[in-house]
């Protein structure tokens, strides 16, 4: 547990679905390292600085390569968010008269990209989820069409934590262009990309990656004819006005944020050291103890699987008698744990897990999360199921 | 490691092939150091990578196996470079 600032009271962060409150040193260092002493930009010139900057891109794009399992550093796009990943894979790939299908899960970095060129006169197919919110294989070879052109899941859900079967999902969307939103996992849980077949993978670098807000990235297939959503300078091929044609150049005009990939490479780096399966073995020992603490406490109510072999760990309640955002401040104030209510930018996840429209309070918990964490969180809802709320303070 | 002259310049098409062609290099123990492309060789990325000349068999083996993909070998010739045109792919 980290110091308030003005308060002597210890704060809990179980936010880590939103974004990495703790990471390790090496981040921030390596980001005051780039802006102290390299600040260049990568591709732009060839002075000594110039390279240094270059090299760190390389290596950042070579470490999550190697992370994700793809084979050529060259198909690993870096951008600002998984949003922009997923908007550059989705607008890229699908025109009028195409189908798409997603699934009742996805949150709305799919739904409102899908929602936008449904107006153009995509066709989108919405697989339904059960009730833990997994999409079942079968369901999603349903919706296949002749003419489906792109096959689009969330790997984890960012409300209910449930995590799909990649590797199932995969079989049965065999022959058609599949692209997995994997903001929530990247980093959190083992992935494959090339062992999988996985053609596109979207990922946000500031969640289960470690690094800092404004970075993200798009993998997709060396010989996919994916159109760049800007044109602009690239460090290449200068005298000439069209875009370069190769990767990943073609999709990634104007200066890199060279100190957010700095900090991105040194959490990478980290999770290397650490090894994701190692990582994730912990957490899962970590956080079933906490879901069963959960699901003891009267009046309330939880989504998703009860493994956390099942799940990210992100767990979504609700209280009887609480309305979510009530709660929420009510551990915030009284007990220090920083958790986030509401719709988590996922209505139609919600819809699909009946906590549709009061949402829910979501808890998340990272690598850094710790047992004691987990348990004075789940202490402090015990306590506030015992008494009603309060009202605004 | 810097190279010793005579020196072989190699061009790229991107900074990301520059980048993994020192890695690689370095890798392989092969002295090499980046510096900007001269301007009278137009094409590529900006940047681009010498070794000794000594290397070019190694150099060229590399590019074989598909590891190595310059767009154009040239020697340093005096104050200039001269595209080697015995070596498959230059100049690009």
């Amino acid at each position: 547990m980290t110091e308030a600032g003005p308060g002597p009271a210890p704060l809990t962060w179980l936010d880590c679905a939103a974004t990495s409150h703790h990471r390790p040193p090496q981040v921030a260092q390596a980001v005051l390292h780039h802006l102290v002493d390299i600040g260049a930009s990568a591709g732009r010139g060839g002075h000594r600085l110039a390279v240094q900057a270059s090299r760190e891109l390389f290596q950042a794009r070579r470490a999550l390569a190697t992370l994700l399992g793809v084979s050529d550093p060259a198909r690993v796009i870096l951008g600002s968010s998984a949003t922009e990943a997923l908007n550059l894979a989705l607008h890229g790939l699908l025109r009028p008269g195409d189908h798409v299908v997603s699934t009742a899960m996805e949150h709305n970095a799919v739904a409102r990209p899908l929602s936008a060129l449904r107006a153009t006169g995509v066709q989108e197919t919405v697989v339904p989820a059960d009730p833990w919110g997994r999409i079942h294989p079968g369901a999603l070879r349903a919706a296949l069409r002749p003419q489906t052109r792109l096959v689009v899941v969330h790997h984890a859900s960012n409300v209910s934590g449930t995590l799909q079967d990649l590797a199932a999902l995969r079989e049965a969307s065999r022959g058609h262009l599949l692209l997995v939103d994997a903001a929530q996992t990247a980093g959190a849980v083992p992935i494959d990309v090339d062992g999988l077949g996985v053609d596109l993978l979207a990922a946000s670098g500031h969640k289960g990656l470690l690094g800092p807000a404004g970075t993200g990235l798009l993998v997709l297939p060396a010989d996919l004819d994916l159109p760049p959503r800007m044109q602009g300078g690239t460090g290449s091929a200068s005298e000439d006005e069209r875009q370069p044609a190769f990767l990943p150049d073609r999709l990634e005009s104007g200066t890199r944020n060279g100190p957010g990939i700095a900090g991105l490479l040194a959490g990478v780096q980290w999770l290397l050291d650490q090894g994701v399966p190692a990582l994730r073995a912990a957490q899962v020992a970590r956080f079933q103890p906490f879901i069963d603490a959960l699901d003891a406490i009267p009046g309330l109510s939880r989504v998703g699987p009860p493994s956390a072999a099942e799940r990210t760990p992100t767990v979504s309640i609700q209280l009887q008698g609480w309305d979510p955002s009530d709660l929420a401040l009510a551990l915030d104030r009284e007990h220090g744990v920083l958790v986030r209510a509401g719709l988590h930018c996922a209505p139609r996840a919600h819809k699909a897990l009946s906590t549709w429209p009061q949402g829910t309070v979501r808890l998340s918990a990272g690598p850094f999360t710790t047992v004691d964490e987990l348990a004075h969180a789940a202490q402090a809802l015990a306590t506030l199921a015992r008494r009603p709320p309060s009202g605004p303070p | 490691m810097r190279p010793t002259p005579p020196l072989v310049l190699l061009t790229f098409a991107s900074i990301h092939q520059v980048m993994a062609a020192e890695h690689l290099l370095l890798g392989e123990g092969l002295p090499c150091d980046l510096v900007p492309t001269p301007r009278a060789l137009s094409h590529s990325c900006g940047m681009s990578v010498t070794c000794e000349d000594a290397a070019l068999p190694t150099l060229q083996a590399l590019r074989d196996q598909g590891r190595l993909p310059w767009q154009g070998a040239f020697a340093e010739e005096g104050p200039a470079w001269r595209a080697l045109g015995g070596v498959t792919g230059s100049p690009g």
